[in-house]
């Protein structure tokens, strides 16, 4: 047969390369050709024109999805899910460029469920109205085939409708405070260029009936976020403001009154309108980083199917279970609730919340936990407690309250603002006392202007912003950060230490290589046969890899005699011979899943007590992709190395070869207890990366525990870092991260203090006008919001590129 | 300078003329998503007038 040279095509529709063998072969899948396919016939190729004008890696390849969504029809997760009933709001991963925009909102084209669509942008989410009586799942199944992934997001509206009222009224204030503002100001130019008799006083009333709804509805949320730490007994940043604003309300009346030139309306104005603007602005900015999804509602959007105590079988959303309701587990399945066996048999695992991948049984009775996968076999579950209440959910749920807690920085810097607020009082207080006798006007000035002038800011909002700003840069990345006091923490390690099996190598067996004569080949028909069925990972992979041979077990029945040995292993009879397959050295049975190496030889028993070897089988674990890298970068960053593992010596040792480690850089056949000492020695130094299911103690003892793998559940409670790709590249990214958060609130402190300082002392001493300081301040806390953004927007891109 | 008293209020009323405007827009949720709008106006005309002479086919 002759080989044609494959050609390298790019696909029509995700534009992606790929190698076929004939330059006329257009798509990369068939899923590409049917999408693309159906956007031709509905006339939409438009969508191929829009897409040229934008960045190249924003075409998605098609998907041949598994998923039915079939849960998204459940009348009881409609009724959760949507208000009316007519319109679903989903979560859209993929939307990327305005050709995304274009076709999703010519979905009723493409799905005649769809009645209209709306693509919010900015919130990477879609609003869907379906045809009254027609199908959510079927739209759900179209947005999947186009490359997007569509996940429900449970109807908020209520909260999200006070938001959208609350953001206006926002709005409207900065638009008064503004009109009236720059009014002001032209009043205010012509009253400081001298303006005296009827027409000053005049103007002056003016300023004043302008300034009336900027100081009264515009600075509204100024006094209640005051009055309402006032009336917790403490202070806020908010505080000096009102009493800037009311001490100079009541001055500016009595001026007004008493007919003094000195009226304050220009500055509160002023002000008023510049912070409305900054906390704005900081407000888009936080809800934009910060509305992670809930972990936890992943749980609840499946399909599952359910027996009613009638009979038959009916197929609901995860939502709608309840206590006691009865749903069947077939199939390769996550089990979404908590419940207890009723009957059936089968195996499942619980890797999601213990990370051990080895099956266990269904048996009568026994309680199964939300997060558990089935592997085979036909059960019923009956439900004891719902995918929202089951344990998993409620880990989900600490899991996201406590990345959520304040980390210790951001509570010395609430407390050190709080005492600048008395500081800045007490001295604007001084001052103004000290001038009562001589000059009270000019007194009142100085305080005026130094309260105006001082922000506490940098401690208030822009430490918290840039911590979060973090922690968001991170989760981008697939790092999921307990709380964000590890940031902190990760800038005083010196020494890193990796756990070997799991981490550094792909913890997953696999057969290396089989020594076999071609005569014997078909002998492995026999290691097909025997190892069906049976969940010992040993077991998994050699069956694996007989499949892959073209070896498949015959009908159930053909063996006899099965039984495992105590050495390790297992024998049985096929085709009336006694086969074995068993460990080469017996003793490394037990502990194989912590080696790198194995050796499993098959035998055959011939007449008397002989033995025939027919086949060695080499089962290992290789080393990660990435991991030789990663080591070398941590030497070239001064972060010690370091090898921690359980294995045994010459196994240990051979990956320390392959990494370019020392012999004082690893250490072999460590106990988790010693572990857990040995890293305990270095303090705060020391960053254990290990894997969330065995390292436990190790992860939770380290200054930063690093979990590359394993459970959420474990990894997060033992571990500060949950890495949620298998790439360990990603570590040196959460480093960066680190240091670039701390870089920027330093120099938002450095800056802050100098300003503080230096326009303080000029306030006091007499150089600053309130009006100059109403400028000045929010100025300063524009600069220092730009700084911490600038900072997070970097540690985000930085990703973008790199992926 | 008598001018004063008339042309100040006229610029306040235009001024005030204006920041209604404004406020009506928001409220009316102009300004609640900025992002979309903005991609949604480059193509929307065109397949509209496309749509329409299709239709009158």
């Amino acid at each position: 047969m002759e080989v044609a040279p494959l050609s390298q095509n790019i696909c029509r529709h995700c534009g992606l390369q790929f190698s076929a063998p004939s330059p006329s072969i257009e798509f990369c899948c068939t899923g590409c050709e049917f999408v693309s396919g159906l956007i031709r016939s509905e006339g939409l190729d438009e969508y191929y024109r829009l897409r040229e004008a934008n960045p190249p890696d924003c075409a998605l390849p098609a998907k041949v999805s598994t998923e039915s969504y079939e849960f998204c029809d459940d009348p009881e997760f409609i009724k959760r899910a949507s208000s009316d009933g007519l319109r679903l709001t989903f979560y859209l991963e993929g939307l990327s460029c305005s050709a995304c925009i274009w076709l999703i909102e010519k979905l009723p084209d493409l799905c005649p469920d769809a009645q209209a669509v709306v693509v919010n942008m900015s919130a990477s989410a879609i609003d869907v109205w379906r045809v009254p009586g027609e199908s959510f799942a079927a739209i759900a199944r179209t947005l999947n085939r186009l490359g997007y992934s569509p996940h429900p997001v449970l109807d908020s509206e209520n909260i999200k409708e006070l938001k959208r009222k609350e953001r206006r009224r926002d709005m409207v204030r900065i638009g008064l405070a503004g009109a009236a503002t720059g009014n002001i100001m032209i009043l205010a130019v012509s009253l400081y260029a001298g303006a005296e008799g009827a027409i000053g006083s005049q103007f002056r009333w003016m300023s004043a009936l302008l300034a009336a709804p900027v100081l009264s509805y515009g600075a509204w949320p100024f006094y209640k976020s005051a009055f309402g730490a006032l009336r917790a007994r403490s202070l806020n940043i908010d505080v000096p403001i009102v009493a800037a604003l009311i001490a100079g309300i009541v001055i500016g009346l009595y001026g007004l009154a008493a007919g003094i030139d000195t009226v304050y309306f220009d500055s509160l104005s002023m002000l008023v309108f510049l912070l409305l603007s900054s906390r704005f602005w900081l407000k888009s900015v936080q809800q934009e980083h910060l509305d992670t999804s809930h972990l936890e509602d992943e749980l609840l959007f499946g399909t599952v199917v359910r027996i009613p105590p009638e009979g038959g079988i009916e197929k609901v959303s995860t939502i709608s279970l309840k206590a006691g309701d009865r749903i069947e587990i077939s199939g390769d399945m996550n089990i979404p609730v908590d419940g207890r066996v009723v009957s059936g048999g089968g195996f499942f695992h619980i890797a999601a919340l213990t990370g051990e991948t080895d099956a266990l049984e269904v048996s009568l009775g026994r309680e199964v936990e939300a997060g558990s996968r089935n592997l085979s076999g036909h059960w019923i579950l009956e439900v004891s407690r719902p995918a929202a209440e089951s344990r998993l959910a409620a880990i989900l749920r600490d899991t996201e309250t406590s990345a959520r807690s304040k980390p210790k920085i951001v509570l010395f810097a609430d407390r050190v603002s709080h005492w600048f607020v008395m500081l800045v009082l007490g001295l604007a207080l001084g001052v103004a006392l000290f001038f009562l006798k001589t000059n009270p006007q000019e007194g009142f000035t100085r305080a005026l202007a130094l309260v105006i002038v001082t922000c506490p800011c940098v401690f208030g909002m822009a430490i918290p912003l840039s911590m979060s700003l973090g922690i968001r840069a991170a989760a981008r990345r697939g790092l999921v950060i307990k709380d964000a006091d590890v940031l902190e923490r990760l800038l005083s390690i010196r020494h890193l230490i990796f756990d070997k099996t799991g981490t550094l190598t792909s913890g997953e067996m696999r057969v290396l290589s089989i020594e076999i004569d071609d005569a014997d080949r078909d002998h492995l028909k026999a290691v097909a046969m025997l190892e069906n069925g049976l969940s010992h990972p040993v077991a998994r992979t050699l069956l694996k890899a007989v499949k892959d041979l073209g070896y498949t077990p015959a009908e159930a029945g053909a063996t006899q005699e099965v039984r495992t040995l105590p050495t390790g292993g297992v024998s049985g009879v096929v085709d009336g011979r006694l086969y074995s397959i068993r460990p080469i050295d017996s003793r490394m049975e037990r502990k194989v899943e912590k080696q790198i190496r194995a050796r499993y030889e098959l035998v055959m028993d011939m007449a008397e007590e002989e033995e025939k070897r027919l086949a060695v089988f080499e089962i290992g674990d290789e080393l990660r992709e990435g991991a030789a890298e990663l080591v070398r970068w941590a030497h070239r960053k001064g972060l010690r190395p370091q090898v921690l593992s359980g294995d045994r010596r010459a196994v240990v040792e051979d990956c320390a070869a392959k990494l370019s480690l020392n012999s004082s850089e690893f250490i072999a056949e460590a106990t988790p207890e010693a572990k857990s000492q040995y890293i305990k020695k270095f303090g705060p130094r020391a960053a254990m990366v290990g894997d969330g299911a065995n390292d436990a103690g190790a992860l939770a003892s380290s200054a930063v525990g690093i979990a590359v793998r394993g459970s959420m559940d474990i990894s997060l409670k033992a571990a500060d870092v949950y890495l949620m790709r298998t790439d360990l590249r990603v570590l040196p990214e959460l480093f960066d991260i680190a240091h670039g958060t701390r870089k920027a609130i330093v120099r938002n402190l450095v800056f802050s203090a100098s300003f503080n300082i230096v326009s303080g002392a000029l306030a006091v001493l007499g150089f600053m006008t309130p009006l100059f300081a109403a400028v000045l301040m929010p100025l300063s806390s524009f600069i220092v919001l730009i700084s911490a953004l600038v900072t997070g927007k970097r540690l985000s891109l930085s990703n973008r590129r790199s992926r | 300078m008598n001018i004063v008293y008339f042309l100040l209020p006229m610029a306040l009323a235009l001024g005030f003329g204006f920041l209604m405007s404004f406020v009506i827009a928001a409220m009316k949720g102009q300004f609640d998503e900025l992002e979309t709008p903005a991609h949604r106006m480059l193509f929307e005309d065109e397949v509209e007038q496309r749509k329409e002479s299709a239709d009158g086919n």
